[in-house]
């Protein structure tokens, strides 16, 4: 605290200090010129009392420094770190939000009154400025001292998109001690459960949905004397999608035979095997008769993914081999089957990544558990490449795996005779052998508009949500039929911004009106996912927060007390009329 | 002086120590006793404990009071010694009297006495029933532990039991408020030879033809009331109480439906679930699958079978079928073979066995036995049957093993593509010989090079396998003549062109005998053609009984052959020979014996493809071959339509914090239930509770606080009601949209500059 005398004379400085000086001079001549006693002592009375007289007229002030900083207590504040702070600034003020008891004299403040404080805003101590506030602040900055984490189940991920029929699972972080067990339970019954034994830890659930629609599931958490706490978990389940699949082969094997068998529960299959040069075999497989004497553009745009052996692919017109290229650029998965090693086949090569000869013609391996699978393979290994993403595969060997070509994929499958692990009755082999091949080359849904939620879950009614819609053109957007408007990103294309809240709790749905897509959301009743949504918090505060912040301070003028001026005039003028006297 | 005391006071103890140890030993026993039989009678802990305790201390007491062991003085034990000892002259009191009481005479005995006492000390003996004691104590204990193991067996404590189980399985159902009182009565059928059971669950659990009577008291006067079973419904006559019976064979659930002031009430649902009488159930514990004896043995079959029901045995025996003679002259007999012991079969678990004398069955070398043993229950009208897996037994054939060749299989054929069997063995022996002198490079690519000439041979045989799936025996028989013509030929082909090994007359030390048999096959042939005109034109393959029991046999030996090829290859592949030898012998030993047994049966698995015309071969005529197409929709709409909107409804509903149910909601669920109740039939006490509030939520009848819990409780069961279904590859979830399309397409382009 620097401390700095200014004055705030009743006169202009320049013509009082002359008029002193003078009085000054002609007193002190005054003075010596009796003879009296006390000559020293009226010289400095003489002084004094001239000195009083300036301080009469000209009113000094002291100025000085003072802290003007703010700090507001959060929830779950600890007193200790308050007390920190307090002692590191010089007379901060103390702010409480209203949910939130008080500290000493700090004084309550509502969420939506901090703007007027923001600027001098300096820390916040506990768990943070909840999100709906801390959205109404324009250019928040403070040093963020949080509170330990708070205890219970601190994140959650529910898998996006949850398919019927498919293991999904539900992953989150648990952080209490006291809970015991935590159990997912589905609108049927319970799903899955895992025990908590170390206090904090990573946990994953998984679940089969059966039906599509949107469900809530229900995550609960038993603690060690049993109590049982429930939160709501929304999942939407959405349908399968059937593929369209075309398979161009020279003959029929009994390989193609099965994956036909194996895909046509769910997807349409057009199979075509060659009998002589022009005279085809087709079968349709929930699928329309079409012939295809020819591939084109046309023709590969109806399929998703094309199942085509070596043989088949050497006898492609050129014309044929651009149409399938250029249907590749636009996303067409393709598998190529091998009847040969594909080194020696022209202008394959470009297709798929470059092998090299192995020497065993066995695979024996292990997918999932320990059993171990023995098939015979195709003696080639794909060369170490960035390019090439491998599926199935042992230790450093990769049995089938599929590279990009622009927007689609060619894979390969170097395992032979894989039917033979159904015939087994090893039906689940031959599914994991097959459908994450299949998913990944085939060619994926192409959609206009693509909404991302950029705020995490859980939603609150009167919280803020932002949401970024990925679309060619100026996308409309209805949530629960009220439109909501968008701010179109300044730097890149095709991106629009769009800001919500969250209404009554419940299910809502974001309508893209363009293409009438629908995106369902959950929001959560106010008092659930308590851990969750404080974990959050103390996230997106800490991400806004900044290391440190100067403290803010303000000059303040005191001014001297002219009493003690008028006193030492009175002493000293006194003194000079009695002084004569004794 | 004080020594004499001293021995006093010891035989006091010692006195006590006895008679309180024969005290406790009775005691114990009383104890036990009493234990042992309240158990009989009472399952109460507490009670038994009480009563044990109770009967231990007063034996206990009694005796104490009765020897007075708690007044035993030394007195008593000098009177004692005084009667027992007379060296002790009748003086021992003056033992215990000081000395200053004593007259000089007294004293003076007393000395003598003192010293006597001394001498005589060890040989005093206390009169004790110890012995007599434990051996009460043991013989009650013994008592005890027979009376409590003999309670599990007793016909009164079973009933209980069963009702007590009963009541475990079934948890008790509410009834309807208007019903006071309901008694059922299940009446098992009299074979089973079971008591009735009364309950007043009117949830039922009973056994397969049991007749169910209900007794039904009303709280108020009602006019009529039935029995509503699904798609039946039967009315309650009126006695003291409405009372109605019915008899069950199948599970099913039901109603009571009654009307009261002209208005018609109903229960929940309550289900019937039907225990089936199960078939009985056989075992054979001495007997492995298939048996094979030489000529000459003892030749006789020991057979143990334990057969066990549920509720009774009516019958039992083993059906023997002797196959004699091979290939087209095989004929078959059978027989019913009943237990030596026991005589009858009867009672709920019967350990049966008999002898079958394999000669009194007139089996010769080379015949085989096909049985298995059959069981019926008591169960009326028909009883339930079961039957073992069928046994072979197999007569050796010596005389035939040494004259056969491995040519009947066809495999010989070929010699020049794959090496036999023998030929790996001999490979195997020499390449082991051979060990020490080669590189172990080299040993192990010939190691390999024999595990591929392995792996060949077993692809071979295996086509004989597959073709026997796919084709059966069936197409081949239509041209036996030509058949027989072509064993012929292929038989003179493998002798002029192969070379054989394996056969025991690889050198030719014994002539070979093979035509003669062939043409005694012909003979009996013949022979049989005469007896029975039939014969001509009977195949006896083709009963497809017999048909299976020949396939059976070979199939599984060549599938045992396989097995150990499969052995012998994967030692080869890794470079162990002398491990891969022993595989190979049991393939060898196998293969012999398989083309013992079938070489018809291999010949006529063989593909004869129809002659082709000389002028149509390689004309490259497609004229005829057409494009062609085949149809199908194989994908299938979503099972339960109905359950999947209730389902769907129910959760909108359950998300919404007030509900309410409107009347397309109802009729929804209605459907569903529709659905459900059809589930709840097949799969008995299931979903009854959904139904039930389904019909309750239609009817208005659920208060509003209940209707969010008995809708999850609808959820639930619609839930469960949908079948596992698996997944199959569909389109990835991942979409496509103008960003990233455009990013990927930049990036290509930046791939190529």
């Amino acid at each position: 605290m620097n401390e700095v005398i200014s004055l705030n004379p009743v006169f202009p400085f320049y013509t009082t200090l002359p008029i002193l000086l003078v009085l000054a001079v002609l007193f002190i001549w005054i003075e010596i010129k009796k003879n009296h006693k006390f000559k020293t002592i009226r010289i400095v009375a003489v002084a004094v009392m001239l000195f009083a007289l300036w301080g009469i007229i000209s009113r000094p002030n002291i100025s000085y420094e003072t802290s003007t900083s703010v700090i507001l207590l959060t929830r779950d504040y600890d007193k200790k770190q308050v007390d920190s702070v307090i002692e590191k600034l010089s007379n901060p003020a103390i702010y409480h939000l209203d949910d939130v008891k008080p500290y000493r004299k700090s004084v309550p403040v509502k969420g939506h009154q901090l703007a007027y404080i923001q600027e001098k805003l300096n820390y916040v101590i506990g768990n943070g400025i909840p999100l709906a506030v801390l959205d109404g602040l324009d250019t928040p900055n403070f040093v963020f001292i949080s509170a330990p984490v708070s205890s219970g189940i601190t994140n959650l991920h529910v898998d996006k998109p949850v398919v019927v029929n498919r293991e999904s699972t539900v992953s989150g972080i648990i952080n209490d001690p006291s809970v015991n067990k935590i159990v997912l339970k589905g609108p049927g019954s319970r799903e899955d459960s895992v025990v908590n034994d170390k206090g904090t830890q990573t946990f994953t659930l998984s679940f089969r949905p059966k039906q599509e629609g949107n469900f809530l599931y229900t995550l609960s958490t038993f603690d060690r004397e049993g109590n049982l706490r429930e939160e709501k978990v929304p999942v939407t389940v959405e349908r399968e999608e059937p593929l369209k699949i075309l398979f161009i082969q020279h003959f029929p094997t009994f390989e193609t035979q099965y994956l036909k068998q194996f895909l046509a529960k769910k997807n349409s299959i057009v199979l075509r095997n060659q009998l002589s040069k022009n005279i085809f075999r087709y079968e349709y497989v929930n699928h329309t008769n079409v012939v295809i004497n020819k591939l084109t553009d046309k023709v590969l745009s109806g399929f998703d993914l094309l199942f085509i052996d070596t043989d088949s692919y050497k006898d492609l017109a050129g014309s044929e081999i651009s149409a399938l290229k250029q249907s590749l650029q636009e996303g067409l998965g393709v598998i190529l089957l091998l009847n040969e090693s594909p080194d020696k086949i022209r202008g394959i090569k470009t297709l798929l990544p470059e092998f090299a000869a192995t020497k065993t013609d066995t695979a024996i391996f292990k997918l999932t558990g320990n059993k171990k699978i023995t098939l015979p393979v195709w003696p080639l290994a794909p060369k170490q490449d960035d390019a090439l993403n491998s599926i199935t595969k042992s230790g450093t060997k990769v049995f089938s795996g599929y590279k990009y070509h622009g927007l689609g994929r060619v894979g390969f499958q170097l395992l032979q005779e894989t039917y033979r692990t159904t015939l087994e009755g090893d039906s689940a082999t031959y599914s994991l052998l097959w459908t994450e091949l299949l998913e990944k080359v085939s060619r994926r849904k192409a959609k206009g508009y693509e909404t991302i939620f950029k705020t995490s879950e859980p939603y609150y009614q009167d919280e803020p949500f932002y949401f970024d819609v990925i679309a060619t053109d100026r996308p409309a957007i209805l949530i629960d039929s009220i439109p909501v408007p968008l701010a179109e990103d300044l730097y890149i294309d095709n991106i629009w911004h769009g800001k919500a809240w969250g209404g009554k709790s419940g299910w809502h749905t974001l309508l893209v009106t363009n293409d009438s897509t629908e995106v369902p959301f959950y929001v959560h009743d106010a008092g659930s996912w308590e851990a969750w949504k404080s974990s959050r918090t103390w996230q997106e505060n800490k991400a806004i927060a900044s290391d440190t912040v100067e403290e803010r301070t303000t000059e303040e003028k005191k001014p001297v007390s002219p009493l003690i001026f008028y006193l030492a005039f009175l002493i000293s003028a006194g003194f000079l009329w009695f002084a004569p006297k004794l | 002086m004080s020594d004499s005391k001293l021995y006093i006071g010891q035989l006091k103890r010692k006195y006590v120590a006895l008679k309180g140890g024969e005290v406790l030993l009775w005691s114990i026993a009383a104890a036990s006793l009493v234990y042992g039989i309240t158990n009989y009678f009472t399952d109460d802990v507490t009670l038994k404990a009480l009563l044990t305790v109770l009967g231990g201390i007063s034996v206990l007491m009694i005796r104490v009071i009765q020897l007075q062991l708690l007044h035993i003085n030394d007195s008593r034990i000098i009177s004692y010694i005084n009667n027992r000892y007379a060296v002790l002259e009748e003086s021992a009191d003056l033992l215990l009297k000081p000395n200053n009481t004593l007259t000089l005479l007294q004293l003076i005995q007393k000395e003598r006495v003192s010293a006597r006492l001394m001498e005589i000390y060890p040989a005093i003996k206390i009169p004790n029933r110890l012995r007599q004691s434990l051996l009460l104590a043991v013989i009650s204990i013994a008592i005890t532990f027979g009376l409590t193991s003999f309670k599990l067996s007793t016909g009164n404590n079973l009933a209980t039991d069963d009702e007590q189980h009963a009541s475990k399985a079934l948890p008790q159902q509410p009834l309807p408020a208007n019903i006071k009182n309901i008694e059922i009565r299940i009446a098992p059928p009299a074979y089973m030879n079971q008591k009735d059971i009364v309950t007043s669950n009117p949830s039922l659990e009973i056994p397969e033809g049991s007749t169910v009577t209900w007794s039904i008291q009303f709280n108020d006067e009602i006019q009529d009331g039935w029995i509503v079973l699904t798609g039946d419904s039967i009315k309650m006559s009126k006695q003291k109480q409405y009372v109605t019976k019915k008899s069950f064979i199948s599970s099913t659930f039901y109603q009571v439906v009654w009307r009261s002031e002209n208005e018609l009430k109903a229960s929940d649902f309550y289900k019937i679930e039907i225990t089936s009488d199960k078939a009985p159930e056989i075992a054979i514990h001495n007997l492995p699958q298939f048996n094979e004896f030489e000529y000459g043995n003892k030749l006789n079959l020991a057979v143990n079978s334990t057969i066990v029901d549920d509720y009774g045995l009516q019958n039992a025996y083993i059906i023997a079928t002797v196959s004699k003679g091979s290939g087209e002259s095989v004929k078959f007999r059978e027989e019913r073979l009943k237990f030596t012991s026991p005589k009858a079969i009867a009672g709920k678990s019967v350990q049966a066995s008999t002898v079958i004398d394999l000669l009194k069955l007139g089996m010769e070398p080379g015949d085989e036995l096909y049985f298995y043993v059959e069981a019926l229950d008591n169960k009326v009208p028909s009883p339930n049957r079961a039957r073992t897996e069928t046994f072979f037994v197999l007569l050796q054939d010596t005389t035939k093993e040494e004259v056969s060749i491995e040519g009947g299989l066809g495999v010989d054929l070929m010699p020049e593509y794959f090496r036999s069997q023998r030929q790996i063995i001999i490979d195997s022996e020499k390449l082991l010989k051979e060990k020490r002198s080669i590189s172990k490079q080299e040993f192990n690519s010939r190691s390999n090079e024999l595990g591929y000439d392995q792996k060949v041979l077993r692809l071979k045989y295996g086509e004989f396998l597959g073709e026997e799936f796919e084709s059966g025996i069936g197409p081949a028989e239509s041209l036996p003549t030509e058949e027989d013509d072509h064993d012929h030929e292929e038989e003179d082909i493998t002798k002029k062109y192969g070379h054989v090994h394996d056969t025991e007359n690889e050198h030719n030390l014994v002539p070979e005998k093979k035509g003669e048999t062939h043409s005694h096959s012909h003979n009996t042939k013949d022979g049989e053609a005469d007896e029975n005109p039939m014969n001509a034109f009977l195949h006896v393959h083709d009963d497809p009984e017999e048909a299976t029991f020949f396939s059976q046999s070979i199939r599984a030996k060549l599938k045992a052959a396989l097995t150990v090829m499969w052995d012998a290859e994967l030692h080869l592949r890794l470079y162990d020979p002398e491990k891969s030898l022993p595989y190979q012998y049991k393939a060898l030993k196998l293969l012999k014996e398989i083309s013992n047994d079938s070489r018809i049966y291999v010949h006529k698995t063989g593909f004869d493809p129809p002659p082709i015309k000389e002028d149509k071969r390689l004309a490259g005529d497609l004229s005829e071959i057409k494009s062609s197409r085949d149809n199908k929709t194989l994908s299938k709409n979503a099972s339960y339509p109905s359950i999947r909107k209730a389902l769907v409804l129910t959760e909108a509903l359950l998300s919404t914090k007030e509900m309410k149910i409107t009347e397309n909601d109802k009729a929804l669920l209605l459907q569903a239930g529709t659905t459900l109740s059809s589930l709840a039939l097949a799969n008995p006490g299931q979903y009854l509770r959904a139904l039930s509030l389904i019909k309750s939520i239609n009817d208005n009848e659920v208060a509003p606080e209940k209707l969010r819990s008995s809708l999850q409780e609808i959820q639930k069961d619609l839930w469960k009601a949908f079948p596992k279904n698996t997944s199959s590859p569909t389109q990835p979830a991942h979409v496509v949209h103008a960003l990233n399309q455009s990013f990927i397409k930049n990036l290509e382009a930046s791939k190529n500059e």
